[in-house]
């Protein structure tokens, strides 16, 4: 009985410390996002100019955000963006991976800081390279290429045109975002027993089939995590899209965080401001309740 | 065990010690200011950060970079999180965005107590900066467009640099350009929106449609804007500016101005304080002509032009308001405007002279600038117009004006 209340007495003391080891995470995580995130949703039931008190004004601000078509265009072009850079960054990303497993020597190591590279770089800098780069008169690289290489029927306004410039920020945005999800998957990878490719190699599997039928369900639930982070970073894409367009020309490539931004410290809207980033939350979840549902299988123990 | 403890008892002293210095520096009360002062587009900016430094060595000073597009959004954040920029560059003629918001600190105190300050500024000056709340900005140049000609593109032309033009005559100008070859017109895309809200001032029959218009009385669509909106989307589709077609209205900054200084356009859209940094840049590749805006008014009174003061503003949560204002009387002192009056920026200080040739022709439409505009009607309408038209009108045509009209319906309502 005795021994029994002072095991019952070590348990509480092993609880209390983990609950004392968290206590710091805890209190970063409820300072910096629960707070702003209750404060969030109470302000976007709010109108608030910055200054003064809050006046409820219920969801008119969401009807707002649903009857304005700028408001609107802007969540579209962020899910647009959201959605394609995340598909080019896991494709890209996976795909490098496996080249990386494939040839794993010395080699690897300098192709790993290559590919990885791009996600070490600053988003400015980014946006700033290749707006030198898709710039719309003869001095942007890309156009001059084209004219140099006798494709002058290529060239064209990539930050200009409406059917481009979404396009030309998700890529760039999913090409930057790879070098991660390299790392993720490349990780995932060689944790992979290889025990598993010998008795592949044993039934004539090359590396395609490998990679098919043993790397790919086995590392499933990193790519899943890597979906999902991808997904956050690509919606909230603020710095990208501001150094390369400002959301413009005409607003074709504003989105929603820009929005957001404008609403609140531009227009001294902060409760629609607050309204609009509800909805992005919202939308964000879906999203990424969706990716993972159609990546969704089999758990792999190995 | 009583060896660890006065170990202990000992560190513990000596740390506590060790706070004492870092008191007294802290109880060293030395005014600490932000001054977003320094402005990229400026010629001057680093002799002004030198000088500044150099009158208050006394003061520790944060000098931070002025962004046009980001300068309000900054005041606000660091308001709303109780931080001050003591002293920033602010357009006096804007400052009817900050009214109710508690921001900006009222001068007229100020103003009052130091009278040869008060009037160092250019007659009626002072008034652009002032509102129901008080003086709440400082002018300390004037800025308004103007062309600035490569005069030998002209000449291959067959144009005589004229000193202004009307509408018709500035196509026929482009035309002519256009026939041997060159790009007539470069803007960079920040300021492509001087066209709209030129033609927004100088479209109406007189001043009370105007003034109407600038209240808020008169739609978007109606027939005048509408035509002068249509005259400006014309300029871009007939390739006029630089590169051509509506892809010129995303031409930066250096790429319109390097269009220019090579010789590749003939007109380069200028502010009046940039023009001798400009022609500075050009050198001896060409010689330089300064033609007035283009003019879409019917009669000669109504040539109304877009322009402001530049100028400060201190926000009222600072901690040193003295300082502040110290500062702020040498930025706008003879001292520091002869230097930018020196650059070719025309100042308000009536205490500055220039020996620059070009002094008087850049200042030439001053008296033209009209003290109001449509953009001040909301947060909404400024951004719209200023940085997001012509774009908007050129992609979205009427949909654009829907636009706007929602806006000015919701800004009347207010």
């Amino acid at each position: 009985m005795k021994k029994r209340h002072k095991a019952a007495g070590v348990n509480r003391k092993i609880i209390f410390a983990g609950f004392l080891f968290m206590l710091p995470a805890f209190l970063v995580i409820l300072i910096t996002i629960l707070i702003p995130l209750v404060w969030n949703l109470y302000l976007s039931f709010c109108e608030w100019n910055g200054g003064g008190s809050t006046v409820f004004i219920g969801v008119e601000n969401y009807i707002k955000s649903f009857t304005t078509q700028g408001t609107r265009d802007a969540i579209y072009h962020s899910i647009f963006i959201g959605i394609i850079s995340t598909l080019v960054s896991v494709m890209l990303g996976v795909a490098f991976a496996l080249a990386l497993f494939r040839i794993q020597n010395r080699l690897s190591s300098v192709a790993r800081v290559i590919f990885y590279s791009p996600s070490m770089i600053p988003m400015t800098v980014l946006g700033l390279l290749f707006t030198f780069i898709f710039a719309s008169s003869d001095k942007g690289l890309l156009n001059a290429i084209l004219a140099a290489t006798g494709m002058d029927f290529l060239k064209h306004a990539w930050l200009s045109d409406k059917s481009t410039v979404l396009w030309v920020i998700a890529v760039i945005q999913g090409w930057r975002s790879s070098g991660t999800i390299m790392m993720l998957s490349y990780t995932a990878m060689l944790n992979i027993p290889d025990s598993l490719f010998e008795s592949a190699e044993l039934e004539g599997c090359g590396f395609v089939k490998k990679s098919r039928y043993i790397i790919l369900p086995l590392i499933k639930q990193t790519i899943r995590l890597a979906l999902s982070m991808t997904l956050v970073w690509a919606f909230k894409t603020y710095d990208l899209v501001w150094t390369m367009t400002q959301g413009g020309p005409a607003n074709m490539s504003m989105t929603a965080p820009i929005m957001m931004i404008k609403t609140g410290f531009s227009y001294n809207q902060y409760g629609y401001a607050a309204a609009i980033g509800m909805i992005c939350t919202v939308l964000i979840g879906i999203c990424i309740i969706i990716g993972r549902s159609l990546l969704r299988g089999e758990n792999y123990e190995y | 065990m009583k060896t660890k403890r006065i170990i202990s008892i000992a560190l513990a002293g000596v740390m506590a010690f060790g706070l004492v210095p870092a008191a007294t520096v802290l109880a060293d009360d030395k005014a600490e200011l932000t001054l977003m002062i320094d402005c990229p587009t400026d010629p001057w900016r680093e002799d002004l950060v030198k000088m500044v430094q150099e009158k208050f060595p006394d003061y520790k000073l944060t000098i931070k970079t002025w962004d046009e597009g980001t300068v309000e959004q900054t005041i606000k954040t660091a308001y709303a999180a109780d931080q001050a920029v003591d002293v920033s560059v602010y357009w006096p003629t804007y400052m009817k965005k900050f009214e109710g918001t508690g921001i900006p600190m009222d001068l007229t105190e100020y103003l009052e107590a130091d009278q040869d300050w008060k009037n160092s500024f250019a007659e009626g000056s002072l008034e652009v900066g002032t509102t129901q709340e008080g003086v709440l900005a400082v002018p300390k140049d004037t800025a308004y467009p103007i062309f600035q000609v490569n005069k030998g593109i002209f000449e291959e032309a067959g144009i005589e640099v004229p000193e202004g033009l009307s509408w018709d005559e500035f196509t026929e100008v482009c035309e002519k350009i256009k026939g041997i070859g060159k790009t007539p017109l470069a803007v960079q895309s920040d300021w492509a929106g001087w066209f709209v809200r030129n033609a927004y001032m100088q479209c109406w029959d007189n001043e009370e449609e105007l003034d109407a218009f600038i209240a808020g009385e008169v739609s978007f669509k109606d027939e005048k804007a509408v035509a002068a909106m249509d005259k400006i989307a014309d300029m871009y589709n007939n390739d006029y500016v630089y590169p051509g077609g509506k892809e010129a209205v995303t031409t930066s900054p250096d790429d319109a101005l390097a269009a220019f200084v090579n010789g590749d356009v003939a007109i380069y859209c200028n502010v009046v304080g940039n023009a001798a940094s400009v022609a500075g840049k050009v050198g001896d590749k060409f010689e330089i002509g300064v033609v007035s805006w283009p003019s879409l008014a019917k009669t000669e009174d109504m040539y109304k032009l877009l322009g402001s003061c530049g100028g400060y503003m201190i926000m009222s949560n600072t901690k040193y308001p003295d300082e502040a204002v110290e500062v702020l009387k040498y930025l706008t002192g003879d001292e520091v405007q002869q230097m930018i009056a020196d650059y070719g920026g025309i100042v308000t200080n009536v205490n500055v002279t220039s020996e620059d040739a070009n002094y008087q022709l850049y200042s030439k439409d001053a008296d033209k600038v009209y003290p109001d505009e449509v953009i001040n009607l909301s947060s909404e309408i400024f951004d719209n117009i200023v940085y997001n038209q012509p774009s908007n009108y050129l992609y979205n045509g009427e949909a654009a004006l829907d636009e706007l009209e929602a806006l000015r319906e919701a800004a009347t309502a207010k």
